[in-house]
C-alpha cells in the first residue's frame, strides 16, 4: 500500500503556479498569464516513491483575505481539507510582494514549503539568496526551482515527504504585529478560548484573533457570540485612537515590514534592471493612441490566418472524406436505398465529417489565442478595454472572461469569477455567449466561402466577431442601466511581464481544444447526427416515391414520343435542345421528389411547423432543423446542413455542400444564418452553466429567451431591409 | 509659530499624477476590501510608485514593487500620494 499524501499548491498569479503543477502530474491544463486563470479547483495525481500523492492547484491569490472568491475558494480549501503540505510557488524575481501570501500561510500555521520559483530569472537579474538564513528567518524550507525547465522538481517532493514525517510544531513563526495589536490579539483570544471553545478545532485562536481585527468578513460571521464581537470592536477603536491607523493598516504593514526585514539580510540585488524589455514593449501596446488599433489588427490577424492558413488542409480532409463516402457506398449495388449505407455515408460521414473537416480553423484560432495568452497580452488587452468598458459601467476585468468567450463559453462564464461584483458578473455572464465561440466558427467557415468572394471571406469573418462585440457592448449597457444596476467595482489587475511562449504551453492548449473538439464531434455530434438522420428519413413513404416515378415515366415517354416525330422532320441541333431540356426537367422533378420525400420525415414535419415562424428571416424548414439541432452544440448546425442535402442524392457527382447551398439560399441568407447562429440561444451546455454559476434558473432562462429573441428581431430586420433594398439576393 | 519642517509637496491622488513621476503613497482613502486588496499587490504607506501612464479617461498604470499595475481611475481617486 502507498501512502496517501495531500498538497496543495499555492501562488501568485503568474508566479509559474500551473506549469509546476503540469511538471507534477503530468495532468494536461492550461497555463495563462493574466490574473486568475486558474478558476477551478485542479487535483491531480503524482506517484513518487512511496507515496500516492494528490496534488491540488488552487487559484492563484495575492492574498489570504476574503477580497475575491478565489483567495476564498483558497482559505476554505486550507482550513476544511488540511492539505499535509502546501507548497507555495514564489516568483523569485518578484520577492518581496510574493511573500506577502507567504506570512499569511505562516499566520495560518500550515505545514509549508516556499518553491523560489523562476530562480534562473532572478539569478539573471543579479538577485542572489542566503536560502539557509532565509529559511531560517521564514521558518519554513526553502527550495529554488525553475518550473519551465522542470527544475527541482523531485526535490520538491522529497521535502513534502520530509515535511509530513517530522513531528507537527505546535509552535509556528509568529510574526509580531506591534505593542498595540499585540495586546489586542492577547485579550481577544482569552476571549476565543473562554466564550467559543468549539472553534479552535478548526483555527488556531491567534489567527481568528488577528482577522477579526482586520476586520474580515467571513470570519467575523463564524463568531456568534456578542462579547467577543463587542471586544473585537472596542479594540478597533482604541487602536485607531491611539495609532490613527486601522489594525488592518497596521497588520499589512507589520507583515511587509517583516518581509523587507528578512530580505535586507538574506538577499542582495547586484543590478537594479527591471522588465525593461516589457516597459518598451507596453509602451507601444499599451499606448492611449496605438493600444486599440494594435489589439484590434491582432483580433483580425488571428482571423485572417485561421482562413487562410485553414484552407489547404481543409480541403485535404474533405477529399479524405468524400474518398471515404465514396468506399462506403460501393460497397452496395449502384442506385441501392440501403438503409445501412444512407446512415453510414449521409448520417455520419455527411453529419460527423462535416464537422471534423473545420478542425484546422479551430487549431489555427486557438494557436492565437493561446499565444495572445501565454504572452501576457491578454491582460493589456483588459486594460486598453477598460476605458471603453467603463462606458458600459464595466471594467477592463469583465473584458477577460468575454475574450475567452471567443473559445467557449462555457470557461467565458466560469471565468467572470474573478469578478467580485455579483452585478459585475451576471452583466458578463449573460453577454458573453455573444463573443463567437469557437463552435460557432464551423458555420462561418462553410457560409463564407460559399457565398462571398474570396478577398471578402477574412474581413466578413472578421466583421462577424466584431458584431458579436458591439451587441455584447450594447446589451451588457442595456443590462447595466436596466436590471442589473449598481456601483461598478474598482478596477485593480497586475500587467504580468511579456514572456515568451512556451511551445509546449502552447501546444498543450492546442492540443486540448483540438482534442475536445473532436471528442465532441466523435460523441454529442455523432449522437445528433444519427437522431437528426433518422427524423430526416423516417417516416418512409413510398407513395411518394412512386408518385414521381409516375411522373418520371410519363415525361420520358413524351419526350421519347417528340424525339421520335422531330428526327424525321428536324436536324440534329434541334435533337440536342430536346435532350438537354429533358435532362432538366428530369432534374427538377428529382430534386421535388427528395424535397417531398424529406419534407414528408419528422424533421421535415417540425421544420414546416416551425417555417411561418423563420420565413421571414429567410429561412426555410431545413435551416430551421438544423437551428434546432444546433441548440445541442453549434456545430450540429453544419453537420444537419449536410444531411439535409445529402439524403436522396440521385446523381454520381456529388456537388460539395457549399456549392449546393449556394444554388438553394441568397447571400442575404447566407448572412442571415451567420447572424442568427452568432446571437441565438447558447448551447444547452452555457446555459447549464450560466444556471450553476448564477445560482439560478431565472438568468439562465433569460439568457436562454433573451438572445434567442434578439437573434431574431435582428435578423428578421437585417432580412427584411436587405431584401427590399435588394441587397444580396443572387 | 512657524513649522521648521514644511512639506514642499502637496498630498493628491494618484489620479492627478502626470505619467513618468515618482510618487510615496501617503494614505489609502477607500473601504477595506479594496485596501486590503492593495495592501496585498505592495501598495503599502511609504512605497515608491512609479505612474507609467496617466491618460485622461484611462486606467492608470504604474509600477510599484517591481510589478505593473492597472488601477481605474475610481480606485485611482482614493490612492493619496505626494
Amino acid at each position: 500500500m502507498k501512502k496517501k499524501l495531500k498538497i496543495g499548491l499555492v501562488g501568485n498569479p503568474n508566479s509559474g503556479k500551473s506549469t509546476i503543477f503540469n511538471n507534477l502530474t503530468g495532468t494536461r491544463q492550461h497555463v495563462g498569464n493574466y490574473p486568475g486563470v486558474t478558476v477551478e479547483k485542479k487535483e491531480g495525481e503524482c506517484v513518487y516513491k512511496d507515496y500516492e500523492m494528490n496534488i491540488v492547484d488552487l487559484p492563484g491569490i495575492y492574498s489570504l483575505s476574503a477580497y475575491s472568491e478565489e483567495e476564498r475558494v483558497t482559505r476554505d480549501f486550507i482550513l476544511n481539507e488540511r492539505p499535509d503540505v502546501i507548497i507555495d510557488i514564489v516568483d523569485s524575481s518578484n520577492l518581496e510582494r510574493n511573500l506577502y501570501l507567504a506570512t499569511q500561510m505562516l499566520e495560518l500555521g500550515v505545514p509549508l514549503i516556499l518553491a523560489f520559483n523562476m530562480s534562473d530569472i532572478a539569478k539573471k537579474r543579479g538577485i542572489e539568496f542566503d536560502l539557509t538564513l532565509l529559511s531560517t528567518l521564514i521558518g519554513a524550507p526553502i527550495l529554488e526551482t525553475v518550473g519551465s525547465k522542470k527544475q527541482g522538481m523531485n526535490e520538491l517532493l522529497d521535502s513534502a515527504i520530509a515535511l509530513t514525517n517530522q513531528p507537527k510544531i505546535e509552535s509556528y513563526k509568529i510574526l509580531n504585529y506591534g505593542k498595540d495589536v499585540e495586546i489586542a490579539i492577547k485579550q481577544i483570544e482569552m476571549s476565543i478560548k473562554a466564550k467559543e471553545p468549539s472553534l479552535l478545532a478548526s483555527y488556531k485562536s491567534r489567527w481568528l484573533s488577528v482577522k477579526l481585527l482586520e476586520n474580515d468578513n467571513q470570519i467575523a460571521h463564524i463568531i456568534n457570540n456578542n462579547d467577543i464581537k463587542k471586544l473585537v470592536n472596542n479594540n478597533i477603536e482604541s487602536i485607531h485612537k491611539i495609532t490613527g491607523d486601522d489594525p488592518d493598516v497596521i497588520i499589512a504593514d507589520s507583515r511587509y515590514g517583516f518581509i523587507s526585514g528578512v530580505c535586507q539580510e538574506s538577499v542582495q540585488t547586484s543590478v537594479e534592471s527591471r522588465h525593461i524589455l516589457s516597459d518598451k514593449i507596453d509602451a507601444i501596446l499599451t499606448n492611449r493612441l496605438l493600444g486599440l488599433p494594435i489589439f484590434l489588427g491582432l483580433m483580425y490577424l488571428t482571423f485572417h490566418l485561421t482562413f487562410t492558413l485553414g484552407g489547404p488542409p481543409m480541403d485535404f480532409i474533405d477529399s479524405l472524406f468524400g474518398t471515404l463516402g465514396d468506399f462506403v457506398s460501393g460497397l452496395w449495388a449502384e442506385n441501392s436505398d440501403s438503409l445501412l449505407k444512407s446512415l453510414i455515408v449521409d448520417g455520419i460521414i455527411g453529419g460527423v465529417g462535416g464537422v471534423v473537416i473545420f478542425l484546422p480553423n479551430i487549431v489555427l484560432l486557438f494557436f492565437g489565442i493561446a499565444i495572445l495568452e501565454d504572452t501576457g497580452y491578454m491582460a493589456r488587452a483588459a486594460f486598453i478595454m477598460d476605458r471603453l468598458m467603463h462606458k458600459i459601467g464595466l471594467h477592463g476585468k469583465s473584458f477577460i472572461p468575454m475574450l475567452i468567450g471567443f473559445g467557449c463559453s462555457i470557461p467565458a462564464i466560469m471565468a467572470t469569477r474573478t469578478l467580485r461584483s455579483r452585478k459585475d458578473r451576471l452583466t458578463t455572464m449573460l453577454v458573453a455567449p455573444l463573443m463567437s465561440c469557437g463552435a460557432k466558427l464551423p458555420i462561418y467557415a462553410l457560409i463564407i466561402p460559399a457565398f462571398f468572394p474570396e478577398k471578402w471571406h477574412s474581413n466578413m469573418l472578421f466583421s462577424i466577431y466584431l458584431i458579436g462585440i458591439i451587441l455584447a457592448i450594447i446589451s451588457a449597457k442595456l443590462l447595466k442601466i436596466s436590471v442589473l444596476k449598481g456601483e461598478s467595482t474598482p478596477f485593480v489587475m497586475e500587467l504580468p511581464p511579456y514572456r515568451i511562449p512556451t511551445i509546449k504551453g502552447v501546444a498543450i492548449h492546442v492540443w486540448e481544444r483540438s482534442w475536445l473538439y473532436l471528442k465532441k464531434a466523435g460523441t454529442i455530434i455523432l449522437g445528433i447526427s444519427i437522431l437528426l438522420w433518422a427524423l430526416t428519413t423516417f417516416p418512409r413513404n413510398d407513395k411518394i416515391a412512386e408518385k414521381y416515378e409516375k411522373q418520371l415515366k410519363t415525361i420520358e415517354m413524351q419526350y421519347k414520343t417528340k424525339i421520335k416525330e422531330l428526327t424525321k422532320s428536324s436536324g440534329k441541333e434541334v435533337i440536342e435542345t430536346i435532350k438537354t431540356q429533358f435532362k432538366e426537367d428530369k432534374e427538377i422533378i428529382e430534386q421535388a421528389l427528395q424535397s417531398e420525400t424529406i419534407g414528408a420525415s419528422y424533421a421535415g414535419q417540425i421544420g414546416h411547423l416551425m417555417e411561418p415562424l423563420i420565413k421571414p428571416l429567410g429561412f426555410d424548414w431545413k435551416i430551421g432543423t438544423a437551428l434546432i439541432g444546433s441548440f445541442a452544440a453549434k456545430e450540429v448546425f453544419v453537420a444537419q446542413m449536410g444531411i439535409v442535402f445529402s439524403l436522396g442524392e440521385t446523381d454520381e457527382e456529388s456537388e460539395s455542400l457549399r456549392e449546393k447551398l449556394k444554388k438553394h439560399y441568397s447571400p442575404l441568407i447566407g448572412f442571415c444564418i451567420m447572424l442568427f447562429s452568432l446571437v441565438s440561444a447558447p448551447c444547452m451546455a452555457t446555459i447549464a452553466v450560466t444556471k450553476r454559476e448564477s445560482n439560478s434558473w431565472g438568468w439562465a432562462m433569460f439568457q436562454l429567451g433573451g438572445l434567442t429573441a434578439l437573434a431574431y428581431i435582428l435578423t428578421l430586420f437585417v432580412y427584411q431591409i436587405g431584401t427590399i433594398l435588394k441587397i444580396g439576393l443572387i | 509659530m512657524h513649522n521648521t519642517i514644511i512639506d514642499q509637496k502637496q498630498m493628491m491622488p494618484i489620479s492627478m499624477i502626470q505619467t513618468h513621476q515618482i510618487v510615496k503613497l501617503v494614505e489609502i482613502r477607500s473601504g477595506k476590501d479594496l485596501r486590503n486588496h492593495l495592501y496585498s499587490l505592495g501598495f503599502i504607506i511609504g512605497e515608491k510608485i512609479e505612474v507609467l501612464q496617466n491618460d485622461y479617461k484611462a486606467p492608470l498604470l504604474v509600477k510599484i514593487k517591481g510589478s505593473k499595475i492597472a488601477i481605474g481611475k475610481g480606485a485611482g481617486h482614493k490612492i493619496l500620494v505626494r
